[in-house]
């Protein structure tokens, strides 16, 4: 099994789909290799991009002083985390040198707007994932995700 | 004895009036178990979701026993002495901010390892708090 699809099949919000659904996501994700210090995203600025962490350890700095540490194989950093409407929201900073896989913010939005299985089993984790761990970070509702994100 | 009065005269009527409940009470529970077998698979469908069903995943960061160097040591009692000057909980990139301006070496490495080693910890609402109780374990 892939690197990639090892990462994946882990306790994550992708966990649970099928094989074809992981090479389907596999096929849209290109690795990074980070540098400790290494700035991902940068508040307002155009959101091109989400991650998942493959290793390494990431600070997401929120507009309003808040923050999440992520450091978990496996973990998204994209959505409610990163972007709305277009524009990162928050500045993702590597704090150690680390690994992540990016994929296209369009690509990503393109296949959880679909109405599908994959969509809705990634939607529903998702969901579930921001609410038990960053339950201060406001979710938006499934319409409109290319507005929204 | 024949007809009706034969009938009243062996319960019938009260046989027939307990066996059309029973069968009434029987059509009445499957019609409205089909009506609900929607929620069931949806609740099947979604059995990951719930709690009780759910794995416990493993803890977001566990308590890894670090070794803690003089460097280490060093740093740490540093970003206490900036801690020091900040609101409980504080804001971590604010405090990242001012490691960097202070000077301290590998600001974003140093903080890693603060918090690796639970001497920073999440309060869950954004924020993040000084623990006291392993500054002291390690740096002692």
């Amino acid at each position: 099994m892939s690197g990639e699809l090892k990462i994946l099949k882990k306790d994550t919000i992708f966990s649970s789909l099928t094989q074809a659904d992981f090479e389907l996501l596999r096929s849209l994700m290109d690795k990074q290799n980070i540098q400790e210090g290494e700035i991902l995203a940068t508040r307002k600025e155009r959101a091109t991009r989400f991650f998942i962490l493959s290793s390494g350890t990431f600070l997401i700095s929120m507009n309003d002083g808040k923050s999440a540490v992520m450091d978990r194989p496996g973990d998204f950093i994209g959505m409610e985390l990163l972007s709305s409407k277009g524009e990162y929201i928050s500045t993702v900073i590597a704090l150690e040198n680390g690994e992540v896989f990016a994929i296209k913010r369009d690509d990503f939005l393109d296949l959880i707007q679909e109405d599908s299985p994959l969509a809705e089993t990634i939607m529903l984790h998702w969901n579930s994932f921001l609410e038990e761990n960053f339950p201060f970070v406001e979710q938006k509702e499934f319409a409109g995700m290319e507005y929204h994100y | 004895m024949y007809g009706l009065q034969a009938i009243a005269m062996n319960n019938g009527w009260a046989i027939s009036v307990v066996g059309v409940s029973i069968v009434f009470t029987g059509l009445m529970l499957l019609s409205l178990s089909i009506s609900r077998i929607h929620k069931v698979l949806d609740f099947w469908d979604n059995r990951n979701n719930i709690h009780i069903f759910r794995k416990k995943s493993q803890e977001r960061s566990e308590p890894i026993p670090l070794p803690f160097t003089e460097k280490n040591k060093a740093s740490a009692r540093q970003f206490r002495l900036l801690i020091k000057t900040m609101d409980d909980p504080f804001s971590l990139q604010r405090l990242l901010h001012l490691a960097e301006i202070s000077g301290i070496e590998r600001p974003h490495s140093s903080l890693c390892y603060l918090i690796k080693a639970r001497i920073i910890q999440p309060d869950h609402q954004g924020n993040y708090f000084f623990n006291r109780e392993a500054f002291d374990r390690f740096t002692s």
